[in-house]
C-alpha cells in the first residue's frame, strides 16, 4: 500500500519534471508542485534514483531562464528550494552534481561581477545558507574524497569567500550562525562530521591551510564583535574557530613526540617553497605549483604559530564576556587546543594556557573548576622536559600581563580589571609553590608586581573626620566594614576580593618574604603610596591562613609587626595643626585604621602565635581602640575583637583580665608623662568599658596614678574633662561589676519612722537630745565631735603605731577606698567654671555615693564635703541643667545619708528651690502640650523637682513647717492650666507627702482651699485636689 | 625644656616581694630569661620574650645571690647555706648539694668553675663549682676588718684577682690562684659593692655614705682612691659598670638608679623608677630579641624588676 503510493508520488514527481522541460511557461507552477511534492516524499532510495534527473532538469531551466526578469526571481527562489529538500533527502554522488548545484547557490547570494552580495532579503539569503550546508552534508564519502584535494583548491574558494562574508557583514543572527555553521561543515567540522575519521580530517585539513588565515581571521573578529550582536553568534564563532585552528594545526602525527621535526626531515626539500613571496600571482601554473607543494613542515608551524598567538591574544578579551555561555565555549575551545596541538604551536598554546588561567578564577563554577583543574595539571607537567619551554613562553607571558595591568587598572572597565586580575591570579596559582619563587626571583619582577598590585590598590583618600566626644558608648558589636578602605580604581567588590586573593597567593606560595621585603622597603620609603602598600601588605597576610608554616614566617611577621607598631607610623598626627594640613590628617587616619586592619588580620592567620605581639601590640590597638575618631576606633575595637579570638580568648573582657600586665605598665608610664596622655584616656575607657571585676585591682593602681596625677599641675584645667570622663566611666563600671543598683524604698509615714527610731532608741544607746527638729543637728554635731575624737585617736595612735592607721583602711574594700578617694578628687572640680566639667562631676557625685552608701563612716564625710559646694550650684539660676544635676545629687544625698543633711536642706536648699518653683509656675503657666515650653531645660527641671521633692522631704523626715513651705510652692502646679505632666507630678508629690503624714496635706488643703464660699479662681484646681482626696482616701 | 627622664622597657611586677639578686639566662646568641631570687625564698623564672613568669620555685630562705651555669644553678642565702642545683628542664630545678659558709649580705661570685665565698673571720673560701668542694682559703693578715661585704673579680695581665670589701672599709686584693694579699686599700666603712674594670685598671665602690669611690690599681698592683663622686642620698646598693665601658649605674638605697658616664664619671641621669631601694643591677650578655638590644635589668626592694635600654 505504503508502496504504491510512494511510486505514485515518485511518478508524480517525474511528470512533474517533464511538463518542465515541455512548457518553461508554466515553471513557476510545476517547481511549486515539484517543491511540495518532494517535501513530501519520505523515501530517500526512490528519490535517489530520480535525484540526477532532478538536477538536470534544475540546470535547464536555469540555462533557460531570461536574466532580471522578477519572473526569475520567484522560480530560482522555488529551485533553492527544491535543491534544500533534496540534499536534505538524499546523498550526492556526483563532483559535477555538487559543483552544478554550488555554483548556482553562490551566484544566487554573490554578484561576481560587481563583486558584492546580492541585495535580496535576507530570509532569502539564510535558505541558500542552508541549502549550501545541505549540499554539503549530502556528499557521499566518494565524493568528499575527491573533492578535498588540491585540485579543486581554487574552485571550492568562491564557497568559502562568500558564507565568509555572509558570516561577516549580514545583520540577521540566524543567517550568520548559519554561515558560520556552513563553513563548519564545508572543513567537516560541524556536529554532523565525524571528528574521528582522521584520513578524511586529515585531507580536510590538507586542503583547510590555504583558507585557514582569511577564515580564522575572520571568526576571530566575529567573536569579538560587540556585544550587542548577540552572544550566540560570537559562540558559534569561537566554536569553529577552535576546531578549525585545531584541523588545520593537530598533530597528525601524535605517537611520535617530535612530529614537526619529522615532518621537516622528510619535506625538507619543498621548505622553500612554503616561504614564497605573497605576491599575485600571473599564471596558473605558479599557482598550482604553490598549492601542489606547500605543505605543514617546521616553518610553516611556527610562522602559523606566530599569528595564531595574536589572535588567541585577543580572543583573551572574551573572558570577560558577559554571558557565561560564551566563556564556557571558549574554555572547550582551549581545552580542544591543549588536547591536539601542544607540540605544534607552543606559543599559541602559552597564551591559550593563560586565556584558561583567567578562566579558573570564572565566576561560573563549570568553567572555574574544569579550567582550574586542566591548569593544575598543566602546573604539575612543567618539572618535565617537554614543557620546559612551554614553561618558559608562561614565565613571559606572565611579566607581559603584569606590565599590562596598570593600564586595566586605570581603564575603570571592571570586567576588564576582574579578567585582568583573574589572569594574575590563575598565573600565581599555576606557577604554584614549585616554581613562583623562581618565577619572581628576579628582583625586577617583582618589584613590578609589587607596584602593580600597589597601583590597583589606589584608594581614595577623602575619609570623614567625624570626631565622636561622647565615649561612653563603645559599642560592642564589631563593625566589619571598612570604610577607610575606598579603591579608587577597583570599584567592584569582585575585582576586590580578588585582588585580595592575588595578594594572598603570594603567602601560601611561599614567597611571602620576598613579597613582605620588597613590600617593607616601598613602606619606609614611599610615604605617598603608604596607604596602598600597606592595604597590599595586609592583603598578602591574609594568605599565611593557609599556609601550614606559620612558624617559619614569624620573623617575617614579627618584622610586619614592628614596623606597624613603629611610633613613626603609628602615633600619627590625627589633628589638623600648622604642621600637619587636613589631606595629610586623613591620609594619616586612614592609615592607622589599616595597620589596625593588618594586625587583625594578622592575628586571625596565625592565631595563638600572635599572643607574643600581645606584649607590644595590646596596649598600641587599646590606644586607638578608645579613639575619637570613628574610624579609627572602629578599626581598633575590630582589632581587639579579632585579637582576642586569635589568641584564644572567649571575648575582649577575656583578652583585658588576662593581659593587664601588658597595657597597665603602659598606661601608668604615660600617665606620668601628662603630656601625651589623651591617649592613655583612650585606653582606660577601653579597658574599664571591656574589663570587669577581676581588673579591679589593676585599674585600682592606675585610677591611683591617676588620682595622684589629678594634685599634678597637669590635671588643673587642660585635661580635667577627659580625666573626670575616665572617673565617670570608673564609677559605672564598679556600679556594673557589683550590680549597685540605685534602691528606692517605699515611703514610711512619720508614726512608721518615729516608731523605729524609738525602737532604736530603746535598743541602743538613749539619746538625750529632742528626736525631733535637732536630731539633725545631732548627727551633724555628733559627726563633728567624731571627727575630733577621730583626729585626736590618729594623733595618739600616730606615736605608738604607724602602721595601725594602714590596717584600718584596708578594711575597707579596694573599690570603696578608690571611689571614696576619686570622689574627693572630683569635688575639688564642682566650683569649676566650665560647665561640662560640673555636670561630670555632679554625675560622678551622684553615682559614686551609691558606690559608698553601705559604709556610713565613708558616707557621711563625703557628703559633709560635698555639702558646701553643691549648696553653691543652687545659686546659679540661670543654668537649669546645673540646678537638674545639682537636684537629682540632692535626691540621692537625701535618699542615702537622710537626716544628716535635713537641716541644711531646710535651711540651705529648701528657699531657694521653692523660689524656683515659684518661678517656673508663672512661666508654665498656659503652656500646651504644643509650646516650645516644654523643651526647654527650665521644664525638665521643673518636672524633676516637682517629682522628686517628695522623696527629698520624706526621706529628710523635715519638720512640719518645711513641708508646709515646700507643699505652698507645689500646690501651684495643681492648676489645671499647667502642663499636664505637671500637674501629674503635683499630684504625685502631694501623695507621696500624704503617705508621710496626710493630716499635713489635709491641713494644707484646707487652708488653701476653703469650703465655704467658692472662690473662683481655685476652680482650676479642683481636679487635681480631687484626685489627691481620692488617693488619701485610699491609702486610709 | 628640660628633657624628661627616659622610661624604662618595661617592668616585670608581681608577688616577688624584695628581690635581692638578679641573673640573665643566654644562649649563645640570646638572652632569653631572667632569674630573681627573692627574700621570700622563691625563684622567679621570667621569660623575656612574653614578660611575665615562667615558673617559681622555692629553693630556700631569703636568697641573697644565684648564679646560672649550662647545667647548675647555685643559690647563696643569708644564713650561708649555699645549694647546688641541676637544671632538669628549663623550668625545673633539683636539689643536688649544699655547702655552709659564712651568713650575711655579701654576694658570692663565679670565677672559671669556682665559687668565692664569704666566710667567718672576715676570711673568704673558693669551692668547685661542681662538687662544693673547698679548693682554698683567702685568711686576711689583718684583723678587724669585719664581714666580707663584696667581692669582684679582676683580670690584670692575663691573672685572675679578687678584690674583697670588708665592712670596716678595707679593700684587699687577692691572688686568685696563689691565695696571696697582693695589697690593700682603706675607704669609707661599710662597704655594699665594689666593681672594676680591668682595661683601664679602675674600679668603684660603694657604701653606706653618700658618695662613690674610685679607685685604682696600679701596675705594681697597689691601689689608689682616685676621686670620690658624691650622691643626694646615703646608701649604695650596687655598683656595676657595662661591659662595653661607656657607663656605670649605682643603685641607691633611695630606689635611684644612677647612671654615669664611665669615662667622665659625670651624671647622666637619674631614674626614679624604684620605690622602694635597688638591690642589684644585670646587664643582658647577650640581645633580648623583643628589644632587639642588650638590656639592664634593675630588681628592688619593692618587688619589681625594671628593663631598660639606655645610652647603647
Amino acid at each position: 500500500m505504503e508502496n504504491t503510493q510512494m511510486n505514485s508520488e515518485t511518478k508524480n514527481v517525474l511528470n512533474l519534471l517533464s511538463y518542465l522541460w515541455k512548457c518553461p511557461e508554466e515553471a513557476e507552477k510545476n517547481l511549486k508542485e515539484l517543491k511540495d511534492t518532494l517535501f513530501r516524499i519520505p523515501n530517500v532510495h526512490n528519490l535517489q534514483e530520480i535525484q540526477h534527473y532532478i538536477i538536470l532538469t534544475i540546470n535547464n531551466i536555469l540555462n533557460r531562464l531570461n536574466k532580471s526578469s522578477s519572473h526569475e526571481r520567484k522560480l530560482k527562489c522555488l529551485i533553492t528550494d527544491i535543491i534544500k529538500t533534496l540534499c536534505d533527502k538524499t546523498r550526492i554522488d556526483n563532483i559535477n552534481a555538487f559543483f552544478t548545484i554550488s555554483r548556482f547557490l553562490i551566484e544566487e547570494v554573490y554578484d561576481q561581477e560587481k563583486a558584492l552580495v546580492r541585495n535580496i532579503n535576507e530570509e532569502y539569503k539564510l535558505i541558500i545558507v542552508q541549502a549550501i550546508i545541505s549540499l554539503i552534508r549530502a556528499l557521499t564519502w566518494n565524493v568528499i574524497q575527491q573533492l578535498y584535494t588540491r585540485e579543486y583548491i581554487l574552485r571550492l574558494s568562491p564557497m568559502f569567500y562568500v558564507v565568509m562574508l555572509l558570516a561577516k557583514h549580514e545583520q540577521l543572527r540566524s543567517l550568520r550562525m548559519a554561515s558560520i555553521e556552513c563553513l563548519m561543515s564545508l572543513v567537516k567540522v560541524d556536529d554532523n562530521s565525524d571528528a574521528s575519521d582522521i584520513e578524511i580530517r586529515y585531507q580536510v585539513s590538507d586542503v583547510f591551510i590555504f583558507y585557514l588565515p582569511g577564515i580564522l581571521q575572520g571568526l576571530s573578529e566575529i567573536a569579538l564583535e560587540d556585544e550587542i550582536h548577540g552572544h550566540n553568534v560570537a559562540l558559534l564563532a569561537v566554536r569553529a574557530w577552535g576546531r578549525m585552528v585545531a584541523l588545520g594545526l593537530q598533530n597528525y602525527n601524535p605517537i611520535d613526540s617530535s612530529p614537526i621535526i619529522e615532518n621537516d626531515t622528510v619535506l625538507l626539500n619543498s621548505e622553500s617553497v612554503t616561504s614564497l613571496p605573497r605576491t599575485k600571482w600571473k599564471d596558473k601554473a605558479k599557482i598550482d605549483a604553490y598549492l601542489q607543494n606547500t605543505q605543514r613542515n617546521l616553518a610553516w608551524y611556527k610562522e602559523t604559530d606566530g599569528k595564531l598567538s595574536t589572535i588567541m591574544s585577543s580572543l583573551k578579551k572574551l573572558t570577560h564576556h558577559s554571558r557565561s555561555p560564551v566563556r564556557l565555549e571558549l574554555m572547550h575551545c582551549c581545552l580542544h587546543l591543549i588536547e591536539l596541538c601542544s607540540t605544534t604551536i607552543p606559543i599559541t598554546i602559552s597564551k591559550t594556557i593563560e586565556v584558561l588561567i583567567i578562566l579558573s578564577e570564572d565566576e561560573n563554577d563549570e568553567i572555574s573548576h574544569t579550567s582550574g583543574t586542566v591548569v593544575a595539571m598543566m602546573s604539575e607537567k612543567f618539572s618535565s622536559e617537554v614543557c620546559k619551554s612551554l614553561l618558559e613562553n608562561l614565565e613571559e607571558n606572565f611579566y607581559d600581563s603584569i606590565n599590562a595591568l596598570p593600564r586595566v587598572c586605570n581603564s575603570l572597565d571592571e570586567s576588564e580589571q576582574l579578567s585582568a586580575i583573574n589572569l594574575l591570579v590563575g598565573y600565581l596559582k599555576l606557577f604554584g609553590n614549585t616554581h613562583l619563587s623562581q618565577v619572581l626571583h628576579s628582583v625586577n619582577h617583582l618589584k613590578r608586581l609589587m607596584q602593580t598590585l600597589v597601583q590597583f590598590c589606589e584608594l581614595e583618600r577623602d575619609v570623614t573626620l567625624y570626631e565622636e566626644y561622647r565615649i561612653q558608648d563603645l559599642e560592642m558589636a564589631v563593625d566589619h566594614h571598612t570604610p577607610w578602605k575606598n579603591f579608587r580604581y577597583c570599584r567592584s567588590a569582585a575585582v576586590q576580593t580578588k585582588i585580595e586573593v592575588a595578594c594572598g597567593l603570594l603567602a601560601k606560595c611561599d614567597v611571602l618574604d620576598m613579597a613582605t621585603d620588597v613590600l617593607l622597603e616601598y613602606f619606609m620609603e614611599d610615604e605617598e603610596n603608604r596607604n596602598e602598600i600597606t592595604v597590599v601588605l595586609n592583603n598578602v597576610l591574609v594568605g599565611l591562613t593557609a599556609s601550614s608554616n606559620v612558624i617559619n614566617n614569624l620573623p617575617t611577621v614579627n618584622n610586619i609587626v614592628s614596623t606597624y607598631l613603629d611610633p613613626e607610623y603609628w602615633n600619627l598626627p590625627l589633628e589638623v595643626s600648622y604642621n600637619c594640613m587636613l589631606p595629610q590628617v586623613k591620609n594619616n587616619v586612614i592609615q592607622i585604621c589599616l595597620q589596625l586592619e593588618g594586625l587583625s588580620k594578622i592575628a586571625i592567620a596565625i592565631q595563638g602565635e600572635f599572643k607574643p605581639f600581645l606584649f607590644k601590640a595590646l596596649y598600641a590597638i587599646l590606644e586607638h581602640a578608645g579613639s575619637g575618631n570613628q574610624l579609627i576606633k572602629t578599626a581598633g575595637i575590630a582589632a581587639i575583637a579579632n585579637v582576642s579570638v586569635a589568641c584564644g580568648y572567649g571575648n575582649v573582657t577575656e583578652l583585658i583580665n588576662n593581659n593587664i600586665d601588658y597595657f597597665s605598665y603602659h598606661v601608668i608610664r604615660k600617665i606620668q608623662h601628662a603630656e601625651h596622655n589623651e591617649s592613655v584616656l583612650n585606653v582606660l575607657t577601653v579597658v574599664i568599658k571591656y574589663g570587669d571585676m577581676n581588673i579591679l585591682q589593676s585599674i585600682s593602681d592606675i585610677i591611683g596614678g591617676v588620682l595622684i596625677q589629678t594634685c599634678d599641675k597637669f590635671f588643673q584645667e587642660r585635661n580635667a574633662n577627659a580625666y573626670l570622663r575616665v572617673f565617670e566611666m570608673f564609677i559605672k563600671s564598679i556600679m556594673k561589676w557589683f550590680n549597685i543598683d540605685v534602691k528606692i524604698e517605699p515611703i514610711k509615714s512619720k508614726l512608721q519612722q518615729k516608731m523605729e527610731h524609738d525602737d532604736f532608741e530603746i535598743s541602743n544607746l538613749s539619746l538625750t537630745d529632742q528626736p525631733d527638729t535637732d536630731l539633725g543637728k545631732t548627727a551633724e554635731e555628733m559627726y563633728k565631735e567624731d571627727l575630733e575624737n577621730r583626729k585626736q585617736q590618729e594623733q595618739e595612735l600616730e606615736d605608738f603605731e604607724p602602721q595601725c592607721e594602714e590596717c584600718k583602711k584596708l578594711e575597707l574594700p579596694n573599690e570603696i577606698q578608690l571611689t571614696t578617694w576619686l570622689l574627693e578628687r572630683c569635688l575639688n572640680f564642682l566650683p569649676s567654671k566650665n560647665r561640662t566639667r560640673k555636670l561630670l562631676v555632679l554625675e560622678i557625685l551622684k553615682n559614686g555615693l551609691e558606690i559608698v552608701r553601705d559604709w556610713e563612716d565613708t558616707l557621711l564625710p563625703l557628703v559633709h564635703k560635698i555639702w558646701s559646694p553643691l549648696i553653691d550650684r543652687f545659686k546659679e539660676k540661670d543654668d537649669s541643667v546645673i540646678i537638674n544635676h545639682s537636684f537629682q545629687l540632692l535626691v540621692t544625698l537625701a535618699r542615702l545619708s537622710k537626716d544628716f543633711i535635713r537641716s541644711r536642706t531646710a535651711k540651705d536648699v529648701l528657699p531657694q528651690i521653692k523660689k524656683i518653683l515659684i518661678d517656673l509656675s508663672k512661666l508654665s503657666y498656659l503652656k500646651d502640650a504644643g509650646a516650645a515650653y516644654r523643651y526647654t531645660q527650665a521644664y525638665k527641671l521643673q518636672i524633676t523637682i516637682v517629682q522628686q521633692l517628695g522623696r527629698v522631704i520624706t526621706d529628710l523626715d523635715l519638720a512640719d513647717c518645711y513641708i508646709n513651705e515646700a507643699m505652698e510652692a507645689v500646690i501651684l502646679y495643681l492648676d489645671d492650666k499647667q502642663p499636664l505632666p505637671l500637674q501629674e507630678a503635683a499630684v504625685g508629690f502631694f501623695c507621696d507627702i500624704a503617705r508621710f503624714d496626710k493630716e499635713l496635706v489635709l491641713l494644707m488643703f484646707q487652708k488653701s482651699f476653703p469650703e465655704d464660699g467658692v472662690q473662683n479662681d481655685k476652680l482650676a484646681y479642683n481636679k487635681n485636689k480631687q484626685a489627691v482626696l481620692q488617693k488619701i482616701y485610699e491609702l486610709s | 625644656m628640660a628633657l624628661l627622664p627616659p622610661d624604662p622597657l618595661f617592668c616585670l611586677k608581681g608577688d616577688m616581694g624584695y628581690v635581692h639578686n638578679v641573673c640573665f639566662i643566654s644562649n649563645e646568641l640570646y638572652t632569653s630569661h631572667l632569674l630573681a631570687a627573692t627574700e621570700g625564698g622563691f625563684v622567679y623564672l621570667w621569660d623575656l620574650q612574653t614578660n611575665r613568669v615562667k615558673s617559681k620555685q622555692e629553693m630556700g630562705n631569703s636568697i641573697q645571690a644565684i648564679h646560672c651555669t649550662n647545667e647548675n644553678v647555685i643559690t647563696q642565702e643569708k644564713s650561708g647555706i649555699v645549694k647546688l642545683w641541676n637544671i632538669q628542664n628549663e623550668t625545673n630545678y633539683e636539689f643536688s648539694k649544699e655547702y655552709q659558709c659564712g651568713g650575711g649580705y655579701c654576694r658570692s661570685i663565679v670565677v672559671n668553675d669556682t665559687v668565692i665565698l664569704p666566710q667567718s673571720n672576715s676570711r673568704l673560701e673558693v669551692i668547685e663549682l661542681k662538687t662544693l668542694s673547698l679548693l682554698r682559703t683567702f685568711k686576711p693578715s689583718q684583723e678587724n676588718l669585719g664581714y666580707v661585704m663584696s667581692l669582684q673579680k679582676v683580670e690584670l695581665d692575663n691573672k685572675t684577682f679578687i678584690l674583697a670589701g670588708y665592712e670596716a672599709g678595707d679593700v684587699i686584693l687577692w691572688d686568685f690562684l696563689e691565695a696571696n694579699e697582693c695589697s690593700h686599700l682603706k675607704l669609707r666603712e661599710c662597704i655594699t659593692s665594689l666593681t672594676f674594670d680591668s682595661v683601664s685598671k679602675r674600679g668603684i665602690c660603694g657604701n653606706s655614705s653618700n658618695t662613690l669611690q674610685v679607685f685604682t690599681i696600679e701596675k705594681d698592683l697597689n691601689m689608689k682612691l682616685k676621686c670620690e663622686i658624691s650622691i643626694t642620698n646615703e646608701g649604695c646598693n650596687i655598683v656595676k659598670i657595662r661591659s662595653d665601658r661607656k657607663i656605670f649605674v649605682s643603685g641607691g638605697w633611695d630606689g635611684r638608679l644612677r647612671l654615669f658616664s664611665w669615662k667622665s664619671l659625670r651624671l647622666l641621669v637619674v631614674l626614679k623608677e624604684h620605690r622602694k631601694s635597688v638591690t642589684d643591677v644585670q646587664f643582658s650578655p647577650n640581645i633580648v630579641p623583643v628589644w632587639n638590644s642588650t638590656i639592664m635589668a634593675a630588681a628592688g626592694a619593692d618587688g619589681a624588676i625594671s628593663l631598660w635600654n639606655l645610652y647603647n
